[in-house]
């Protein structure tokens, strides 16, 4: 198996479907990314169980933006997620109610990923842009990756708030990430961000890089990556 | 899912391994987005790492024509503590960051609610959620309209909070052991209104209920614990804070307006005052408007132009840290 170097080459882009994947997202960005990436497996791999309609994500969107000052949280995710089985609601969420509820979050300290519907939502902090090749070459299909960041300090070094963004390809050779942002989708294109300005922006948030896949999948990091996990990754 | 050859997909990626990467991924986990650590400290005398927790609360203020802003407030909210192996050993509630972050929003934008506080303090008493939670109140000033002089005793055990409330504002006097009088400031208002016009018992009450609301704002959400009637404040403060922000009275649709009482408003107000039957946000702004807090332009809401050119002058006091302009 050849592999490219870490710092060379071209990832093939993850097979994005912008007519499906990212109609009425609305603009708040982490739960836009997670809507986009559970539609992209959802047409993947068909019998996942999640929903198929519209309204039911647009719905979700609602529900899980903006809930509190805080921003958006996985487990925040997790309490909305609509399963494929839930019937539609004809009207939409009446969102004046469920600012009545008390959002307890989960007691606990852990840090393992989120299981959502079967996918696993899986917050990592890769050491470099590098890191973030192996979820497309080492997966078929690949992976999407959330990357959440400070465009702000990205674009005028000013720190301003976090934006998510979905992980189209990578250029090493231009030193390029190509990148879904949610805000900006009726371009249909991906935006453009070389590295070094987006690493000033991703170091803000410790290069947080949520990952997103159905069960199956193996992430190994630090420690774990023995070369007994090189060889099972290597040696079919 | 397997890869290629059927085998299970084996993910390799290095990580950053450190205190504030840990404090992200449980902020990413279970906190919100909204917030990042900032640099850990070791602290030898405990011998574990203090990382601080920064928020940073975005505000989008959107125009269907020109440039929209996004306006960005940094607080710093608490800590989280990890041992030497970077396991969280002292984390922070939800709960807590929600009241910290809330708590510094109102602190920055305390002059603005000031400001409208007295702006409206003659049209306060006139509002639902007033006139409902503060009952006591427009009952002993009709009392004392009509009778000058009442002993405490004749009220329900719980009535002396708002004696207390009339004579810090100066309507009522102490005349002996649990009994009070009006004074000349209540008598005189009743006289004056009697002159301009023939007012009830009950609109002068209104007037009262309203200078109290807007001198004691502090003491009956904080003290008193009757919450509902901040929703109207509330609702008002987020929208001149962005507006003044903005310089601009910005026309802002009543969902809009909703989703920013939804991340910045106060809970407790929101439960207290839409647990009454019959009310809704909706109910709130249209009461708003009534008043001319604010204004109703075609589909969308606007503020007052003489309270925003009042409040615009304080604009350098609740400036936020940074914001974004786009199309």
């Amino acid at each position: 198996m050849t592999r490219l170097k870490a710092t060379s080459g071209v990832t093939k882009p993850i097979p994005f479907d912008w007519k499906d994947f990212c109609r009425n997202e609305g603009t708040d960005c982490v739960p836009a990314c997670f809507v986009m990436a559970a539609r992209y497996w959802k047409q993947l791999l068909p019998d996942l169980p999640l929903p198929t309609d519209q309204q039911q994500w647009k719905d979700f969107i609602s529900r899980t933006s903006a809930r509190t000052s805080r921003g958006t949280s996985l487990l925040r995710l997790l309490r909305n997620l609509p399963t494929g089985e839930q019937i539609p609601d004809i009207e939409p969420p009446d969102l004046s109610l469920d600012l009545l509820q008390d959002e307890a979050e989960p007691e606990g300290t852990e840090l393992e990923p989120v299981k959502l519907s079967n996918l696993v939502l899986d917050p990592r902090t890769p050491s470099s842009i590098s890191e973030l090749r192996s979820p497309f070459v080492d997966a078929n299909p690949p992976i999407p990756q959330i990357l959440v960041f400070d465009k702000m300090m990205m674009t005028r070094r000013i720190e301003g708030g976090s934006h998510a963004v979905m992980l189209l390809w990578l250029d090493f050779d231009k030193e390029k990430l190509y990148v879904v942002d949610p805000t900006l989708t009726t371009r249909m294109e991906p935006d453009i961000y070389d590295f070094d300005n987006f690493s000033r922006g991703w170091e803000v948030l410790s290069n947080l890089d949520i990952l997103i896949y159905p069960e199956g999948v193996r992430v190994v990091s630090g420690a774990d990556r023995s070369i007994l996990e090189w060889v099972r990754r290597v040696v079919p | 899912m397997g890869s290629e050859g059927g085998a299970m997909s084996i993910v390799r990626m290095n990580e950053l391994e450190t205190p504030e990467s840990v404090a992200m991924k449980y902020i990413c986990k279970r906190l919100g987005l909204n917030l990042r650590p900032g640099k850990a400290i070791f602290e030898k005398e405990v011998r574990s790492w203090s990382v601080p927790i920064k928020a940073v609360v975005p505000s989008k203020v959107s125009r269907r024509e020109g440039p929209s802003k996004t306006f960005f407030y940094t607080f710093d909210v608490g800590n989280l503590r990890l041992d030497e192996e970077y396991h969280i050993v002292q984390k922070i509630g939800a709960q807590v960051l929600d009241d910290a972050i809330l708590s510094q929003w109102n602190d920055l934008n305390e002059v603005i609610q000031k400001e409208i506080l007295q702006y409206a303090r003659e049209r306060w008493g006139k509002l639902t959620f007033v006139r409902t939670f503060l009952r006591p109140v427009y009952t002993l000033v009709i009392a004392f309209l009509d009778r000058k002089q009442l002993p405490v005793t004749e009220f329900a055990l719980d009535s002396q909070k708002y004696f207390d409330l009339l004579k810090i504002s100066g309507y009522i006097e102490a005349t002996g052991d649990n009994e009070y009088k009006s004074t000349n400031l209540l008598n005189g208002l009743e006289e004056k209104m009697v002159l301009a016009g023939g007012q009830t018992d009950f609109e002068v009450a209104d007037l009262v209920a309203g200078n109290i609301f807007a001198n004691e704002y502090d003491r009956i959400r904080d003290d008193l614990r009757i919450h509902a009637p901040s929703i109207y404040v509330d609702t008002a403060k987020l929208y001149y804070a962005d507006a003044v922000n903005f310089k601009e009275i910005v026309p802002i649709q009543q969902r809009e307006l909703f989703l920013k009482y939804r991340q910045m408003g106060n809970r407790a107000a929101y439960r207290e005052a839409l647990s009454q039957k019959g009310h809704s946000f909706g109910t709130v702004v249209s009461e708003l408007i009534a008043v001319g807090l604010l204004h109703r332009q075609r589909d969308d809401i606007v503020g007052d132009q003489k309270l925003f050119d009042h409040l615009v002058q304080f604009r350098e006091q609740i400036s936020p840290s940074s914001e974004l302009i786009s199309e």
